[in-house]
């Protein structure tokens, strides 16, 4: 029993260790899975506070890009404000300038109008002139208001042509007034017309104001597009002129039907053909290294044209005409700031070339030296007079002395082999007081209206400026005045 | 997710310093060329000599008063303590040593300038004699009765010429640009009295197609 109680005994001793062992090893694993189970809760705490602090961040940041891209917007907005009210104002001050052109347009044909009708019933030569002289100043004006308007160039050009013929056709009336001389009945029929002419364009322009009134914004049209014009333009070239034919010596100008149909005197020869142009310019040229063929020009001077790069390596462009094959034109530049000759061996070289190319019997009228360039001014002499008609131009480069311009375009047009010259009358010269005579020679200038006559040209100089005056050598009528102009960088003649 | 927020805020940076930079440009465009000197081309030499003995100036002495000449001018009045505005008044004159001449006799050559300008705008990417071209067109139109009479009419006219209608005109113009505005006031003219140009790659008007043309040089048809 004892030792069934001791066996007892140590058995429930066994037994209370297992329970406790079992009781300790459940304790441990009990804190085991409780320290686990803490862990996960931490951890998804931790989660948790992370997410929400992720996405209390993320709303920071969106707040924050939302608040750049409002503030951005705003400014953005503003600006885009600001840009509208300025273009709105910039585009309220054209359409202001564009409306005082319109009107004043408007005021100047009915002004025009006006004189018209009173000019062809006026008979005092005195009131003529005066009336003449408003016409012209009318349609300078008109010519400056039209400049205004944005309109096309092609649909503009027909009325900038009518002003600019009409002020030009008064000017010459007047000038003929002036003189004492009647209007012919030709030429009053001509006015008969310009005065039908500036009544339709009236009409058309009382039209356009009409719209005016109704809120048309000369603006807003030249924006509108039709097609390949604008509607003002569209609308504008109703004003058209109808065409008026005019006497053919009004113009002097390069342009006047009478130049465009002008006869070229001076060439002549077999047509060449492009072999025998490269030919000329190497014989021209003696330093061609490169040559290219750079096609035709057409028109009144016919030639063919090349590029030719030189051994000193200046690239020049060459025309050479298809009739004579003569070199018409040379473009070519000095940009260096090497000079090598001077202005008098730079004359040598040009009246060599010109001479070379056909240019017989010439001086240098005139010549200037600018940036490392001389330029000369080169004409015939014939019986000791200066033919001005028959200029040529020559640029000498003057760090290689070679020639890099040379125009001839002038002296083929007008060069006449067989011209006679008047002879000068006894006629005494008088220069306005204070002038001193520095220089006096025979000349055949070229004047307004395709005339070219025999003058006296003397070069008077008072107070340090320089004059040239030219008298006709047969009547003694002072035909022209040129000023020497000191410009900022060279002189010239006005 | 900050990567993304990142690339958002850059583009938005980007987008408004873009915008910035483009007001600023177009600015810039408008302004440039516009300021131009008050002397002449020989007195604009002599400043140039200067400036580039003493260091400020490293161009060709050309006497053409462009970009460089101006920061020169300015940097030179920048150590000098004179007003920095990149313009030779009398107060930078009398600093590099000369006197503005106020000759009541002198021309300024606005013609010349108002010339090479638009020849430069509309033509600088052109052969020499193609720019020369482009200069008598414009002085053919001066005399022609179908267009105003002055050269700054002519130049000015609405929608005569693209470069001025985009502002290019401002441009400041180089020596090329000089010389064949020269040649052409001179006389010289390789297109024998032609009105109109167009370049026959890019022309949209139909009517242009109609003129007859006289010569073709570089990228310009002209014709009459």
């Amino acid at each position: 029993m004892e030792n069934n109680n001791v066996m007892s005994g140590n058995a429930s001793q066994e037994r209370n260790l297992n329970i406790r062992q079992d009781y300790f090893e459940n304790r441990q694993q009990r804190r085991q899975r409780e320290r686990a189970e803490r862990k996960r809760d931490m951890k998804r705490e931790r989660v948790r506070k992370e997410k929400i602090k992720r996405y209390k961040s993320a709303v920071v940041g969106l707040t924050v890009a939302v608040s750049i891209l409002a503030a951005t917007t705003l400014g953005l907005g503003v600006a885009y404000g600001i840009t509208q009210s300025q273009a709105n104002t910039y585009g309220t001050q054209l359409e202001n300038v564009y409306q005082k052109n319109y009107y004043e347009l408007v005021d100047n044909v009915n002004n025009a109008d006006m004189e018209m009708s009173k000019l062809l019933n006026a008979t005092s030569p005195s009131y003529q002139k005066k009336l003449l002289m408003e016409i012209a100043d009318a349609s300078k004006n008109m010519q400056n208001n039209i400049s205004y308007l944005p309109v096309d160039g092609e649909n503009v050009s027909e009325s900038v042509r009518f002003v600019n013929q009409l002020s030009g056709y008064m000017s010459t009336l007047e000038e003929k007034v002036s003189k004492g001389q009647t209007l012919s009945s030709e030429e009053l029929e001509t006015l008969n017309k310009l005065h039908e002419t500036l009544i339709s364009m009236k009409q058309n322009l009382n039209r356009m104001s009409m719209n005016m009134r109704n809120g048309y914004s000369i603006l807003t049209a030249s924006n509108e597009m039709n097609g390949e014009l604008s509607s003002f333009s569209i609308d504008f070239s109703q004003i058209k002129s109808n065409d008026v034919d005019y006497p053919t010596m009004i113009y002097d100008g390069p342009f006047s039907d009478s130049v465009v149909n002008k006869e070229i005197k001076g060439l002549s020869g077999n047509t060449i053909s492009k072999e025998d142009a490269v030919k000329e310019i190497d014989e021209v040229f003696k330093n061609v290294s490169n040559i290219t063929y750079d096609g035709e020009t057409e028109g009144q001077f016919a030639t063919y044209n090349y590029y030719i790069t030189t051994s000193d390596m200046q690239k020049l462009y060459i025309q050479v005409t298809k009739t004579g094959g003569h070199i018409l034109t040379v473009s070519g530049q000095n940009e260096s700031d090497v000079k090598n000759i001077d202005m008098k061996a730079g004359e040598k070289i040009a009246l060599a070339f010109a001479k070379n190319n056909g240019v017989e019997n010439a001086k240098v009228v005139w010549s200037e030296e600018l940036n490392n360039q001389a330029y000369f001014n080169i004409a015939t002499v014939k019986d000791g007079v200066i033919i001005y008609p028959e200029l040529v131009k020559v640029k000498v480069d003057m760090e290689y002395g070679t020639v890099i311009g040379y125009d001839a375009i002038t002296y083929w047009t007008n060069f006449d082999a067989s011209r006679t010259l008047k002879k000068a009358g006894d006629i005494t010269i008088k220069l306005p007081s204070g002038f001193t005579l520095k220089n006096k020679r025979l000349v055949l200038a070229p004047l307004e209206y395709n005339r070219e006559v025999l003058c006296y040209e003397c070069e008077g100089e008072k107070e340090g400026i320089t004059y040239y005056f030219y008298f006709n050598a047969q009547t003694g009528v002072e035909e022209n005045i040129l000023k020497v102009v000191q410009t900022s960088d060279s002189s010239k003649l006005m | 997710m900050k990567k993304r927020l990142f690339a958002f805020l850059s583009v938005l940076v980007f987008m408004v310093a873009g915008f910035g930079m483009t007001a600023l440009a177009i600015n810039t465009y408008q302004i440039s060329g516009v300021v131009s000197a008050a002397i002449s081309t020989s007195e604009t030499r002599l400043v140039q000599q200067r400036l580039k003995s003493w260091g400020y100036y490293t161009g060709n002495v050309d006497g053409i008063y462009g970009s460089k000449t101006r920061s020169a001018v300015r940097k030179f009045q920048q150590v000098n303590g004179l007003a920095v505005d990149g313009i030779v008044g009398p107060n930078t004159a009398a600093a590099i040593g000369f006197t503005i001449k106020s000759d009541d006799n002198s021309t300024s050559n606005n013609d010349l300038y108002l010339l090479a300008k638009c020849v430069y705008a509309e033509a600088r990417g052109e052969s020499y004699v193609g720019q020369v071209a482009v200069a008598a067109v414009i002085l053919n139109r001066v005399e022609s009765e179908k267009f105003p009479n002055t050269i700054a009419g002519v130049i000015y006219q609405p929608y005569a010429f693209t470069a001025v209608s985009d502002g290019q005109i401002n441009l400041e113009p180089d020596q090329t640009a000089y010389n064949a505005a020269r040649d052409a006031l001179n006389g010289w003219d390789p297109t024998y009295g032609s009105l109109y140009y167009y370049n026959a790659a890019t022309a949209t008007s139909s009517w242009i197609y109609s003129r007859k043309t006289v010569v073709t040089i570089g990228n310009h048809v002209f014709a009459i």
